[in-house]
């Protein structure tokens, strides 16, 4: 098509130019939005503590002053629980569409929660572990043991991998059901982590599991061009010269260390790994190096968003994030599935 | 002697299968009915136990046979049909082995209303049941209204119901987490779901509903085929495709409703036992009839486990219908995997 | 050497808009207008496609070639316009009604895993059939015809998985005759075959039009095959029918060149004497002028 009416190269590059403002122009939306609701969470609660007496608290904590315990012992873990749950979760699930191909995958589909929370039952019902902290270990060996069952027999094929997945849950999750039976000690507590929430998680536990976090994102990081190629077919990518294989190895090990983490911080946290990544490509399209760089923003802003939505919508009390992520997750992913191309992962 | 067309031959090959499969798992059936009136506290010889089916024998066997074990049966039959046949529904209707409505958020819905009803309202019984059969219809229509654009694409469906799934078991996990420790349990039982306590009225509602329901499956079952063709085939052949999924649907959520009313929504019983039985006819047809056979085999087997085999204790029936049901799936899957790469 | 300015066959295809005159039994379009989510593909069409002959439907990519074919077998619901075939209206006739006078082979099918391909067949059968779907004998009888007219009666056993793309297309055409349809309509039947493959399928196609009288309409991408196998061919660009009638009266080089943008020579088939295109390329002038200018866009 040589003597078409010619596109120059300026117009060209022009295009690509404004594209390339709009997509760091939502990925900055989103970092001013996170910082809002960083802020938000820190001042805001069943008990309000003014912006000033936030910052006293952060820079000179006086001993005996309640708000500002209430600020370094709760609301700023709290944060850095979210920031990190969130980011982990919003990145595993760009990572598990991409490498599955498939709009409904997600930790909770691949069995990777029901893995995680049959752990920590078993631990809690065995061992006598009470507290988060010590889960930690046990989430992530569930959610590796279900990962590996999963794609074990699933290998690949997107629409057996989901099947399998749901299959792997439908075991798990009556062995859940069963300890808890037997067990009300392990119920009780398994009722309170199943729900996801941000609070009782201590700083230690998060200083657990961050290096697995930053590990995992650094490997999704080296992944988004791999999934970019992945995204237009095995052959293809082959053609391109990827070993599919080590794609999905290499993936699978970062799907298990950043939704293990998240599992163990915050619990079975429903939808935000489902719809982060599909509101993600909505607004920068279907490159794995946008999509992975604003999920990782837009997972803390539903988490902790969430989080922060829970402690005002019934006065006195707080509804868990897990409860508000799903209640906020759930329409987002109806306006995906309403769009105009809804198989297009 | 009148030679036999292709297309006869096939039929009736496909035919003497599938009779085979289906007396198959009758057998299966009437074995595992033996065991299961046999079976328990006051152990009988199978002799016995069906002549006291058949009411013949003392005031004891009677009752023990007829009272207490055959209607435990006979749920466990009917609801194991009604969740075989739902997600026989599901699947070909949608074209998704994973459309079941385990995924699909109905059978947490019904968990939501039926909690909801024992927590909320402190109410039991049949408030339970209407709260579960509202629960479920609840989510169907929410999942329809909000899947619906210019039709009824299934991909839409899926995703819309999957949402809808996980906001559920959220809102579930949390109504279990604010009730107090004892409520929570008795919560937990009903989520899990179990044939036994089922008698008289919800027995005769449950088999009742079921018959008439099956009819209307087999009405619509007339779709199935050109829509497994594909939406262009299927309007091609005539079928209008919107209409005949809301209908086929409806069938499909009524079944899921009355069954998880009455015995609480056994756990995957509706993904697992359609799957099994495409593997066992391979016709790439629904294999409704077979996923009947499947499904009523499957929980009561499983119920059997659930009550005698299970760690020495019982356990509801909806514990062990996964346990039962996921690892000959997973075999199959596996297997299936081989085969195809061969 | 062609030097015609772009835009002139606009009023060569205006001057006959409805093509033949009406018979009974053509399929008609009546100001058909038909869109995607709210983007025209097709505006206000009017185009009748006569009874008992064999019409290829041509034009370059994206030019709403199958999208014409999708509504008026109704895969797609029209924004505005009516469907006729012969003096019945097609437009708001039952499905199952519709599917008795008209088969249609979408683009793409996909088989069910495990079915074979007698049952698959069997399936043609499902709008003649009643409301439990019994098969009758008769039945039986079309599905063996079809079965053998297609040349896959030896296949009847086979999984339909395990056939070759030849093989399992022609398997989903004996489906679509199984219908007992006097119009069938085919979404470019010949994409994925080999040239082999691509022949003998269209040679059946004439012969079904030849011995049973069937009226064919096809979308099809390979023009020469086009102007061999059509009695009546439909050139569409941008949305408009811009030429169409016998192929030897439509397809010349200026034709060619506004509705594909194609520099091409018009030559006779040496084999059977219809319209032969034959593309220039920027490679091969043989006088090495260059392409006309701003050939390479339709006409609007």
């Amino acid at each position: 098509m040589l003597t078409s009416p010619p596109v120059t190269s300026s117009d060209a590059a022009r295009q690509v130019g404004q594209r390339t403002r709009r997509k760091i122009a939502a990925c900055a939306v989103a970092l001013g939005v996170l910082a809002l609701i960083v802020v938000a969470s820190l001042v805001l609660g069943v008990r309000d503590v003014s912006l000033p007496v936030v910052w006293e608290a952060l820079t000179a904590p006086a001993a005996g002053n309640v708000d500002h315990q209430v600020i370094m012992g709760q609301r700023v873990p709290r944060a850095l629980v979210g920031l990190a749950a969130g980011l982990a979760l919003g990145v595993t699930g760009a990572v598990i569409q991409g490498v599955t191909r498939n709009p409904i995958a997600d930790p909770g589909l691949l069995g990777l929660n029901s893995g995680a929370s049959l752990a920590v039952v078993c631990t809690v019902w065995l061992l006598g572990l009470t507290a988060p902290s010590q889960f930690v270990w046990f989430a992530f060996l569930g959610a590796a043991a279900a990962a590996a069952l999963v794609f074990s027999i699933g290998s690949g094929q997107p629409v057996r991998l989901a099947l399998v997945g749901a299959t792997v849950t439908a075991l798990i999750t009556p062995l859940i059901t069963l300890v808890l039976l037997r067990d009300p000690q392990a119920f009780n507590l398994y009722r309170f982590w199943a729900v996801g929430s941000l609070t009782g998680r201590g700083l230690e536990t998060l200083l657990v599991v961050l290096p697995f976090v930053a590990a995992g994102t650094v490997l999704a990081a080296g992944l988004a061009q791999r999934l970019n190629m992945l995204a237009l077919g095995d052959d293809v990518a082959r053609g391109l010269g990827q070993r599919v294989g080590v794609t999905r190895a290499v993936a699978g090990l970062t799907i298990v260390l950043l939704a293990g983490s998240a599992t163990a911080l915050a619990g079975p946290i429903a939808l935000v790994g489902l719809a982060v990544p599909h509101a993600a490509r909505r607004l920068v399209g279907t490159d794995y190096r946008w999509i992975l760089v604003l999920s990782a923003l837009l997972g803390p802003v539903m988490l902790l968003g969430a989080d922060v939505i829970g402690r005002l919508l019934l006065p006195g009390t707080e509804l868990e994030a897990g409860v508000v992520a799903a209640a906020i997750g759930a329409p987002v992913l109806v306006a995906v599935a309403r769009g105009r191309k809804v198989a297009g992962v | 002697m009148t030679v036999l067309t292709a297309a006869q031959d096939v039929r009736s090959r496909r035919h003497r299968r599938r009779v085979a499969v289906l007396a198959s798992l009758a057998v299966l059936v009437v074995v595992l009915t033996t065991l299961a009136l046999t079976l328990g506290a006051a152990s009988l010889p199978p002799g016995r136990a069906l002549l006291a089916l058949l009411g013949i024998g003392d005031d004891g066997d009677l009752f023990v046979v007829q009272r207490l074990r055959l209607p435990r049966v006979a749920t466990a039959l009917l609801a194991g049909a009604a969740f075989g046949l739902a997600g026989a529904l599901f699947q070909s209707t949608l074209r998704n082995p994973l459309a079941s409505p385990d995924i699909l958020g109905i059978a947490s819905g019904a968990s939501v209303g039926a909690v909801a009803v024992l927590l909320g309202l402190g109410m039991s019984g049949l408030a339970v049941s209407v709260g579960a059969f509202v629960g479920a219809a609840t989510i169907a229509l929410l999942i329809w209204f909000f899947a619906w654009r210019q039709g009824l694409h299934s991909i839409r469906f899926v995703l819309v119901g999957v949402g809808f799934a996980y906001l559920a078991s959220s809102v579930l996990a949390w109504m279990l987490a604010s009730a107090g420790e004892r409520d929570a349990a008795a919560a937990l039982v009903w989520t899990v779901g179990s044939v036994a306590d089922v008698r008289g009225a919800e027995l005769a509602v449950l088999g009742g509903g079921l018959v008439a329901l099956t009819v209307a499956a087999a009405v619509v079952s007339r779709w199935q085929h050109p829509l497994a063709l594909g939406d262009d085939h299927a309007r091609g052949l005539g079928v209008a495709t919107d209409s005949a999924r809301v209908i086929t649907l409806l069938v499909a959520v009524g079944l899921v409703a009355l069954a998880t009313a009455t015995v609480g929504p056994l756990a995957f019983v509706a993904l697992v036992a359609p799957a099994i039985a495409r593997r066992l006819t391979d016709d790439g047809g629904p294999a409704l009839s077979v996923s009947v056979a499947t499904g009523a085999t499957l929980v009561l087997a499983a119920d059997i486990v659930a009550q005698h085999g299970l760690l020495g204790v019982a356990a509801p029936t909806g514990i062990v219908t996964g346990i039962v049901g996921a690892p000959y799936l997973l075999w199959l899957l596996a297997t299936h995997e081989r085969r195809t790469r061969a | 050497m062609i030097d015609i300015p772009h835009g002139i066959d606009v009023a060569r295809a205006s001057d006959a808009p409805n093509g033949p005159s009406t018979r009974a039994g053509d399929l008609s379009a009546h100001g058909v207008s038909i869109g995607y989510d709210g983007h025209p593909v097709i505006d206000e069409l009017d185009l009748t496609l006569p009874h008992g002959v064999v019409t290829a439907i041509v034009g370059p990519n994206a030019c709403g070639k199958s999208t014409l074919l999708r509504g008026l077998a109704r895969l797609h619901p029209l924004t505005a316009g009516r469907v006729t075939l012969g003096d019945r209206d097609v437009t708001g006739m039952p499905r199952k009604e519709l599917a008795r006078l008209v088969g249609v082979l979408p683009q793409s099918s996909i088989a069910p895993d495990g079915v074979r391909v007698a049952e698959l067949v069997s399936r043609g059968r499902y709008p003649h059939q009643g409301w439990f779907g019994r098969h009758s004998s008769d039945d039986d009888v079309v599905v063996q015809r079809s079965l053998e007219a297609t040349g896959v009666a030896d296949l009847a056993d086979r999984p339909v998985a395990e056939l070759s793309g030849g093989q399992r297309q022609r398997v989903w055409i004996a489906m679509v005759l199984a219908q007992e349809t006097d119009v069938v309509l085919l979404d470019e039947p010949t994409t994925f075959l080999d040239v082999t493959h691509q022949v003998e399928l269209l040679d059946l196609l004439h012969d079904l039009n030849r011995e049973r009288g069937t009226t064919v309409v096809m979308v099809l991408h390979e023009l020469n095959l086009a102007a061999r196998y059509a009695d009546h061919l439909v050139v569409m660009s941008a949305g408009r029918v811009v030429a169409q009638g016998a192929p030897a009266e439509v397809l010349d080089e200026a034709t060619v060149l506004s509705a594909f943008g194609l520099d091409a020579r018009v030559v006779p088939d040496p084999v059977a004497g219809s319209p032969m295109i034959v593309p220039v390329g920027r490679h091969h002038r043989p006088d090495g002028t260059p392409a006309p200018d701003g050939s390479t866009e339709p006409t609007s």
